[in-house]
């Protein structure tokens, strides 16, 4: 899709799958069709997650029909489900009715704070490989946890930066930089971001990719939100591979003290 | 109209439902496109259809 940001980075590629933009929407929270239409197009997204429900005719089809005309990748999702026996059901009943490999494993330990069961997320992701799915885990921000399921031949691990639509950013970014050191396949900041400035401290962090739904659903101006959390990753991006400055505990001025005046004289 | 059906395949035309972006189970068994046709609806079994839905 036309999109002016995506010549400053290179594309992302996740196991077969190259994606030319490195902002991957949800369309959970979305408010109508048109806008979901025009929030992937104002941004240029590559790919947008869904989730797995029962046939609803006056919304099903018509979703589907509009994700397939914009041609970006479909990737569902295993929200709602509490254990691995769910959402391996589910991840299978995905692969049918898209004809796709992609999942997302987020399996839930609560409804309350919606926060990845890591044991069950962990299961999820081993059976599914097993099985030859291209699983990206939606997990806790524990570096541990995402060595786990990488280690489980997960195809990107997606660390959250706080609870989902919290809109908190990133509240630890110490492990989300841990998780990026360790990592080998992408890491992709999935959950917590409000706004452009998140997505763009998730890229300086090194994530490789960012994804958001509510920030963008849920914001006053969907297609201009989505646009600026665009712009955010690129210049994230940008920031990480132009060489920051390290982090010091005293001041260094930047102004050259070669022919300081001397006014004492 | 259901209980005129008798293969899955049957049931899919009764209820119009697209070839595309849909998925049945029957008794949490998954039942491939392919074999619709021939699969025969026994009385009693659970049929879910399922599809994609917003979700993030």
């Amino acid at each position: 899709m036309a999109n002016d940001n995506k010549s400053n980075y290179p594309p992302l590629n996740i196991a077969k799958y190259t994606l030319d933009s490195r902002l991957i929407t949800g369309s959970g929270g979305m408010t109508s069709l048109a806008s979901l239409s025009d929030t992937i197009k104002a941004c240029g997204t590559s790919m947008t997650t869904v989730s797995i429900r029962r046939f609803d005719p006056r919304m099903s089809p018509h979703l589907f029909v509009t994700l397939r005309e914009l041609g970006i990748y479909i990737l569902p999702n295993t929200a709602g489900c509490f254990s691995a026996k769910e959402a391996i059901l589910t991840a299978r009943l995905a692969r049918e009715a898209l004809e796709t490999d992609l999942i997302k494993v987020e399996v839930i330990a609560d409804d309350t704070t919606l926060l990845p069961d890591p044991i069950e997320t962990l299961r999820t992701t081993q059976e599914l490989v097993e099985d030859g799915f291209t699983v990206l885990a939606y997990i806790s921000d524990d570096p541990i946890l995402a060595r786990r399921v990488e280690a489980a031949g997960a195809a990107a691990v997606m660390p959250l930066g706080s609870p989902i639509g919290s809109g908190l950013g990133i509240l630890n970014p110490y492990n989300i930089e841990s998780i990026v050191n360790y990592a080998s396949v992408p890491v992709i900041l999935d959950a917590g971001i409000r706004t452009a400035s998140d997505a763009c401290l998730a890229m300086e962090l090194g994530c490789d990719a960012v994804l958001v739904a509510s920030a963008i659903n849920r914001a006053a101006n969907p297609p201009t939100m989505a646009k600026a959390i665009s712009h955010g990753v690129t210049a994230g991006y940008s920031a990480r591979h132009a060489g920051p400055i390290p982090k010091q505990m005293t001041a260094h001025a930047s102004s050259t003290s070669a022919g300081i005046i001397d006014y004492s004289a | 109209m259901v209980a005129q059906a008798t293969t899955l395949g049957d049931l899919v035309e009764l209820l119009e439902l697209p070839n595309l972006g849909v998925a049945i189970a029957l008794n949490s068994e998954i039942i491939p496109k392919s074999n619709w046709k021939n699969t025969i609806l026994t009385t009693g079994i659970c049929v879910e259809v399922v599809s994609i839905a917003s979700g993030g």
